[in-house]
């Protein structure tokens, strides 16, 4: 039983137990931000150690840097809603830019020479998502593949078409329109975190009220009850394979208008981060627990690490290091608090 | 900057010079037995795919100008991450049990090397490396570019140009290379040894990723208030960092009173355009095709058995020296500029690799 759904049998339960419903809306709201004290410590952290921490454009920069990563946090978070996984949305973010620039840039900055329109470009990024989302749903799903290890497999192929395609090169002097999500800035705010927050937004507000979002809680819980319920299983966990890979594909695109090249090695080890940034925020790997707050949360605080340290003089050598332990003491919180409860 | 010989790259003169010693070895036995190609097996690293993707370009050309056959290029990919040494070692003993001549390796770490060049050795296959010494083991011939003098000149280039004293963000790659931590040291002796009032703030970036490195030269602009120029020890971070200096509104010009000045290493053809729109101050020649010519031209030596030693000055503007007790050929690494003044070279010149592309 889903914590969400138990939440909604109290709702639905007699008066006697409203003041214990209240309780338990908070706690459950409380396990949801369970990372906010966290990135509370690590903020005064950021002010002692450099004053320049706290500037708007300091600011800027930490969400900046993680606006990427979060468009594949949600994807990655959906997926896991509904009890799968997909290792491959770091091949899809680096792949999927990758073949879009490669088809419209011109033949001196290691395009095809095609110079396709811009736009087109973009449509063939979300075209590899898609592709990619849909070949990964249809086998986990419908095939029954092992979803570890069939996207293990699949993130090392697109890796490896992503580096053997252009034999390594970097595609470079892309078009405006083509880096537009990553370069440009709306009120001074990077197009990027807009998108990536209204991704969040969408997705957190799909969950709650559309009836395919209830549904996939439903998956991640209980699949046969869902099943038995009437809940079209199968397509809806495909249909979030796809949606995810989109989602990575757009984040890879991010990534490539941020540093206006698509790299070979753009996306790899991304996953790692990506399933850190989720779990601290509250998802469950089991599926069918956690919320897409819990999940930006997750994010906010892998950036702020990533910018405190690059701010601070810890030797570089150390940073990863310090990385781990922090993602380690943040895990620990969740479970003392009970995100990662049974 | 050496410029005495006269540093002209020219394949044309070099091929001759082959010919002459290929046909002088023609009638000693060798072992590659009558008229057959010798056979050359390749190892590479994929940590820079940008300049290892324009060498195997490069070394493809070389290899029918240079009358060789190359057997790989097996390369340690992404994939092999964090076991790159362990898959080197297997690929020289796989290399050499199909029966290759020579070995042309770059290792993806100095020392973890050293098992596969004791193997190679064992089995009399010379090895000649390219871009990394080992620390370990015996090679013929280490065919390189003093990666020291790469951070000193782009450092010292950056002190000289800026208004005025502050601050140089170094953007390093990734630790774990000598070449990285060369760069690295270099930058810092110029700076300590020659300029009192300036520092250096120092980024490392792991696997050399191109994000992470942008986002380290995003945050100096942020948080350094006396930041005259970025160092960054390769080119592909360059865009991004220009980009991140145009939203933040930090962008001039070359040669504009506000203008950060911008030094990277490599010297692709991107760099050259860069320099000449006035968006880059100036890179390093860091020379991809001599790299595969040269790799390629002493690996035949090694086959013929050539004798170089230490001190012995080369036909291309560089001269023999020895590094942890193997030979090297320390190829020059000219600085290039759009002024080509203080000794660097003038970004349109016909030596450097940008424009033989």
């Amino acid at each position: 039983m889903t914590v969400e759904q138990a939440v909604e049998r109290k709702a639905a339960s007699p008066a006697p137990a409203a003041s214990r419903d209240f309780r338990l809306v908070v706690l459950n709201w409380f396990r949801e931000l369970t990372l906010v004290p966290v990135i509370v410590v690590l903020m005064i952290a950021g002010a002692v150690v450099n004053p320049v921490f706290f500037t708007p454009s300091n600011l800027i920069n930490v969400a900046e840097g993680g606006a990427a990563l979060g468009m594949v946090v949600v994807a990655e978070s959906l997926i896991l809603l509904t009890g799968k996984f997909d290792i491959s949305l770091q091949g899809t973010f680096g792949l999927a830019p990758l073949l879009g620039a490669w088809l419209i840039a011109p033949k001196a900055s290691e395009g095809l020479g095609t110079e396709w329109n811009p736009w087109l470009g973009l449509v063939v990024v979300l075209a590899v998502g898609l592709a990619v989302g849909t070949f990964n749903g249809l086998l986990v799903i419908k095939a029954n593949f092992n979803a570890f290890i069939f996207t293990l497999a699949m993130s090392i192929l697109l890796t490896g078409l992503q580096l053997g395609w252009l034999g390594g090169q970097t595609v470079y002097n892309l078009p405006e329109a083509f880096i537009y999500l990553g370069a440009e800035s709306w009120f001074g705010i990077p197009v990027s975190v807009w998108v990536t927050i209204a991704s969040f937004a969408v997705a957190a507000l799909f969950l709650r009220y559309h009836r395919i979002g209830r549904a996939m809680y439903a998956i991640g819980g209980n699949l046969e009850a869902a099943r038995a319920a009437g809940i079209q299983v199968d397509r809806v966990r495909i249909g979030v394979f796809m949606v995810a890979s989109v989602l990575a594909a757009v984040g890879g695109l991010m990534q490539a208008g941020r540093v206006t090249a698509v790299t070979a090695g753009q996306g790899s080890n991304l996953i790692f981060g990506v399933f850190a940034a989720a779990v601290i925020g509250g998802i469950s790997l089991e599926g069918g627990r956690g919320r897409m707050v819990g999940a930006l949360t997750g994010v906010i605080l892998l950036s702020l690490v990533t910018n405190i340290l690059t701010l601070s003089n810890i030797s570089s050598t150390w940073i990863d290091a310090v990385d781990g332990a922090i993602i380690l003491i943040a895990l620990g919180l969740a479970k003392l608090i009970g995100t990662e409860r049974a | 900057m050496k410029r005495q010989f006269g540093s002209r790259f020219r394949v044309p003169g070099l091929l001759a010079m082959v010919a002459v010693m290929a046909l002088a070895c023609g009638s000693s036995p060798s072992s590659s037995g009558g008229s057959s190609t010798p056979k050359i097996g390749v190892v590479l690293t994929y940590n820079l795919p940008g300049f290892w993707g324009n060498y195997l370009k490069y070394e493809s050309q070389y290899e029918s100008q240079l009358g060789v056959q190359l057997i790989g290029p097996k390369v340690a990919n992404v994939e092999a991450n964090g076991n790159e040494a362990a898959q080197q070692i297997i690929d020289v003993r796989s290399l050499i049990a199909q029966g290759v001549q020579a070995l042309i390796i770059n290792p993806a770490d100095s020392a973890a090397i050293g098992p596969a060049l004791d193997y190679a050795k064992s089995k009399n296959v010379p090895v000649v490396t390219v871009d990394v010494a080992p620390s370990q083991g015996s090679v013929y011939m280490i065919v390189r570019a003093d990666n020291n003098a790469y951070g000193s000149k782009s450092c010292d280039y950056i002190a000289s140009h800026a208004s005025g004293p502050g601050t140089i963000a170094m953007v390093e790659g990734d630790l774990t290379s000598l070449n990285a931590r060369d760069r690295a040291a270099g930058c810092q002796s110029v700076i300590q040894q020659k300029y009192p009032n300036f520092k250096v703030k120092s980024y490392e970036t792991k696997d050399w990723g191109t994000d992470p490195a942008v986002q380290n030269a995003t945050t100096a602009l942020t948080a350094i208030s006396d930041l005259r120029g970025v160092y960054v020890h390769w080119s592909v971070p360059e865009d991004g960092i220009i980009a991140a200096e145009k939203q933040k509104s930090k962008w001039a010009d070359v040669g504009a009173a506000n203008h950060i000045i911008l030094v990277g290493n490599d010297g692709s053809p991107h760099e050259c355009d860069l320099i000449r729109s006035k968006t880059l101050d100036a890179t390093i020649d860091q020379p991809a095709d001599k790299y595969a010519y040269y790799a390629i031209f002493y690996a035949k030596q090694a086959i013929t058995g050539t004798k170089y030693s230490a001190g012995q000055s080369t036909d291309h503007n560089s001269s023999i020296v020895t590094v942890q007790g193997n030979l090297e050929d320390a190829l020059a690494a000219p600085l290039v500029t759009l002024a080509g003044d203080n000794g660097s070279t003038q970004v349109n010149s016909t030596d450097l690799w940008c424009n033989n592309h």
